[in-house]
C-alpha cells in the first residue's frame, strides 16, 4: 500500500530547517529555533510508530511524483531500514538535547545543518535507487563538514577540509560504479539491480564491485580508507562526533549492506571482505593504544568496531548479518555514550589529555554511565556489545585466523580504555584549586548520558526480545536462510572467556605504559602521513583487490 | 578508440593524479573539479545514440537519446558545485588561521 510518510520523514526536517534559518534571520531570541528543531525530531518518532505496526504485513513504499518503479524515484521502508531508521532518530533526538548546553555560538546556523543532516541520514535509508544514495550521501558530507567546524577552531578546519577531500573523492567512485551499473542493466532501482547484477560479464562485475568498495569504503572508514576519521571525529564539537560515529559511518555501512546483497558471481568476495574487516577492527585498536588524547582514542574505537560489523556482514550467513546488524545498533548507543562522557570529562576539565584529568570521584553519574559504556564495548556479559560480538563469532567459527584476529582486538579494546579509566578516575586524584573551577555539568547533558546507558543495558539484558522483533526480519531478507543455530547468551565458559581477555587487557595496558616513549615516536611518524600518501595508498589497495579477484575468477 | 566514455573515464584519472601528487589545498580542489568533469562526460556518453534526436516529446518516439544520464548528471553539477564552494571558502578560513594552504605546512 502507499502512505505518504516516507516522504513525511524526509520532509519534515527539511522544513523545519528552512524555518530554523528564517527565524534566526528575523528573531534575535533563541528559544524559538530550539522549539522548532525539537518538535521536528520528535515527531519522527510518530511515524516510525506507525509503520512499525505495518511492516510485518506488507512493504511500504512511495513513488516520488506518482511515477513507477523502475523509473521514478522510489522511497522503500523495510526492516533494516526500519532499524537504521529508528537508532538514527534516537541518536539524533539525544545529541540535540545534549547539544543545547554544549553548543552556546551561533544556534540558528548549527540548528539549520543539523537539521539538514537528519535528512540527509534520512534520505539515505528511505532510498531505493542507487543515484538517490549518492545525493543523500553528498549531503550528509556536505552538512557534517560544516557541523565539523563549529568544534576546536583551528584543527577541526584541518580535519573537515580532510574529510571533504576523501568524501568527494568517494562520492565519485560511488558514480563511477553507478555509472557503469546503468551502462550494463539499464537500471538504477536498488531491487532490479540486485537480480540483474549477475548477467554482467565477470570483469566488469569486479570493477563495480571495486569501485563501490571504494566509495562505502571511504564512509564507512574501512582500513585504509580509514584516514580522514580520526581527524574529523576528534575535532568535532562533541554532539557531532557522537553523531558522526553513532550514525553517520553507519550509512557507509548499510549501503555496504545493500551493496553485499547484491548477487555478485565472481568467487572469494566474502573471504576478501572478511579480511578487510578484521584488519580494520585489529588496525583500529592498535591506533587506539598510541594515543593519549580521549576523543582520538574513542575515533579509533570506531573504526575498530566497524571492522567487527563488516567481518559480521562479510561471512553472507544469517547469523553473520543478524551479528552485524545488532552491532551497528549497539555500537551506535555505547559509542555515542562514550563520546558524551568523554564530552562531560572535557566540559568539566577543559583538556583532552587523559593525563591532566584525575578528576577522583567528583563526578559520580558520568563515572557509572562511562563504566557501562565500557562494559558494552568490550563485550562482557550482561551489556549489549557481548551479544553481537557472540552472534559474529559464532558465524565466523570456520575461519580461526580471523577469531583470533578479533580476539585481539577485544584485548586491545580493554586495554585502551582502562588506561582511561585509570588516569581519569583512579589515579590519586589533582589537589583541588580550593573549588574555584568547580564546573558542574549541565543536566540536559547528563540525561542525554543517563537515556543512552539505560539503552546499552535494555540491548544487553533482554536480546531475544529485540532479536526476535527486529533484527533477525532483516537478516532473514539479506541472508536468505531461514535458518538461525540457537545462540545461548549467557553461558558461564563464555562469561569466564570474557575475563580473561579483560586481563590480557590489563597486561597489554602495562605493556603499553612501559614502552611509552617508543609508542610516542611511533606515533608522530603516522601522524606525518599526508592525505596525499593516504589516497595513493588507497588506490594501491583498490588495484590490488582487483587484481586478487582478477586471478581467482576463473578457479 | 577514442570516445567520450573512454575520454571521461582518462579525465577522471588525471584528476586522481592530480590530487596525489598536489600539495596545494587549491589544486587539490581543482583536481576534485576536473575529475567530476570527466566523471559528466562519462554518463552522458553513456545515453549517447549515433544520429539520435533529442529526447523531447514528438511524434515519431524511435532513436533518441536516453535522457537518464543526462538528468542525472544535472543533479550531480549542482551538488558539485556545491561541493566546490563550500571547500574553497573553507580554505580562505584555513589561510586565515594557517598562513598557508599546503597540506604539508599546516600545523
Amino acid at each position: 500500500m502507499i502512505t505518504p510518510i516516507p516522504i513525511l520523514l524526509l520532509i519534515t526536517p527539511l522544513l523545519a530547517a528552512i524555518v530554523v534559518s528564517i527565524v534566526n534571520t528575523l528573531s534575535k531570541t533563541k528559544i524559538l529555533q530550539k522549539i522548532i528543531a525539537a518538535i521536528s525530531l520528535v515527531l519522527p518518532f510518530f511515524y516510525l510508530s506507525i509503520i512499525f505496526q505495518r511492516i510485518s504485513t506488507e512493504s511500504i513504499s512511495y513513488n516520488v511524483g506518482g511515477w513507477e518503479k523502475p523509473f521514478g524515484i522510489t522511497l522503500v521502508i523495510d526492516e533494516l531500514s526500519f532499524i537504521l531508521l529508528l537508532i538514527s532518530s534516537i541518536l539524533v533526538f539525544v545529541t540535540f538535547i545534549y547539544s543545547l548546553q554544549n553548543i552556546k555560538q551561533d544556534t540558528g546556523k548549527f540548528y539549520f545543518f543539523f537539521l539538514l543532516l537528519t535528512t540527509a541520514l534520512n534520505g539515505i535509508f528511505l532510498s531505493g535507487d542507487l543515484f538517490n544514495i549518492y545525493i543523500f550521501f553528498d549531503l550528509t558530507i556536505i552538512s557534517s563538514f560544516i557541523l565539523i567546524t563549529f568544534g576546536d577552531k583551528k584543527y577541526a578546519l584541518k580535519g573537515s577540509i580532510k574529510y571533504l577531500i576523501l568524501g568527494t573523492l568517494a562520492s565519485l567512485f560511488l558514480l563511477l560504479g553507478i555509472g557503469f551499473v546503468y551502462a550494463e542493466t539499464g537500471v538504477l532501482n536498488l531491487e532490479y539491480v540486485q537480480h540483474r547484477i549477475s548477467l554482467i560479464d565477470v570483469q566488469t562485475q569486479i570493477v563495480i564491485f571495486v569501485f563501490f568498495l571504494a566509495a562505502v569504503g571511504i564512509k564507512a572508514a574501512i582500513i585504509p580508507f580509514h584516514t580522514w576519521l580520526v581527524d574529523a571525529h576528534s575535532t568535532a564539537p562533541v554532539p557531532i562526533s557522537a553523531l558522526l560515529s553513532g550514525i553517520i559511518v553507519k550509512s557507509g555501512v548499510y549501503v555496504f549492506i545493500r551493496i553485499s546483497s547484491f548477487e555478485f558471481s565472481f568467487p572469494k568476495m566474502n573471504e576478501v571482505i572478511i579480511m578487510l574487516g578484521a584488519i580494520t577492527a585489529v588496525g583500529g585498536v592498535i591506533g587506539a593504544l598510541m594515543q593519549w588524547d580521549i576523543k582520538r582514542i574513542t575515533a579509533n574505537h570506531t573504526i575498530s568496531q566497524i571492522g567487527f560489523i563488516i567481518v559480521g556482514i562479510g561471512t553472507g550467513s544469517t547469523i553473520g548479518f543478524a551479528g552485524g546488524i545488532y552491532h551497528i545498533v549497539n555500537h551506535a548507543f555505547f559509542k555515542a555514550l562514550l563520546f558524551l562522557c568523554a564530552g562531560a570529562l572535557i566540559y568539566k576539565t577543559g583538556s583532552k589529555d587523559i593525563r591532566d584529568y584525575r578528576i577522583g570521584w567528583t563526578m559520580p553519574i558520568t563515572f557509572i554511565v562511562y563504566v557501562i559504556g565500557i562494559l558494552s564495548i568490550s563485550g562482557i556479559t550482561p551489556f549489549n556489545g557481548s551479544v553481537s560480538k557472540k552472534l559474529i563469532e559464532t558465524a565466523i567459527h570456520s575461519y580461526p585466523g580471523i577469531s583470533i584476529m578479533l580476539l585481539f582486538a577485544s584485548v586491545g579494546t580493554v586495554a585502551s580504555f582502562s588506561k582511561i579509566l585509570y588516569y581519569a578516575f583512579f589515579k590519586h586524584p589533582k589537589d583541588k584549586n580550593n573549588g574555584k573551577d568547580e564546573k558542574k555539568v549541565p543536566f540536559t547533558m547528563l540525561v542525554s548520558m543517563i537515556v543512552l546507558a539505560v539503552f546499552c543495558l535494555a540491548l544487553g539484558i533482554i536480546p531475544q526480545v529485540w532479536l526476535d522483533g527486529f533484527i533477525l526480519p532483516a537478516s532473514y531478507l539479506l541472508g536468505g536462510v531461514n535458518l538461525i543455530q540457537q545462540v545461548s547468551f549467557i553461558e558461564p565458559l563464555s562469561i569466564l572467556k570474557e575475563w580473561i581477555i579483560v586481563g590480557g587487557g590489563l597486561v597489554l595496558l602495562f605493556l603499553i605504559i612501559s614502552f611509552s616513549t617508543m609508542v610516542d615516536s611511533l606515533r608522530t611518524k603516522i601522524s606525518k602521513i599526508t592525505v596525499n600518501q593516504s589516497i595513493l595508498f588507497m588506490i594501491i589497495t583498490l588495484i590490488l583487490i582487483s587484481m586478487i579477484f582478477d586471478s581467482l575468477k576463473y578457479v | 578508440m577514442i570516445n567520450g566514455i573512454n575520454i571521461g573515464l582518462v579525465l577522471f584519472l588525471i584528476g586522481l593524479y592530480g590530487i596525489i601528487t598536489n600539495k596545494n589545498l587549491i589544486k587539490i580542489i581543482m583536481s576534485l573539479g576536473i575529475s567530476s568533469n570527466g566523471i559528466v562526460l562519462f554518463f552522458n556518453s553513456l545515453g549517447y545514440v549515433q544520429g539520435g534526436i533529442p529526447p523531447i516529446l514528438t511524434e515519431s518516439s524511435v532513436n533518441f537519446v536516453d535522457p537518464v544520464p543526462q538528468a542525472l548528471m544535472l543533479t550531480m553539477i549542482v551538488i558539485n558545485l556545491c561541493d566546490t564552494a563550500l571547500a574553497l571558502a573553507i580554505i580562505v578560513w584555513i589561510y586565515k588561521k594557517f598562513g598557508t594552504v599546503n597540506i604539508e605546512e599546516m600545523t
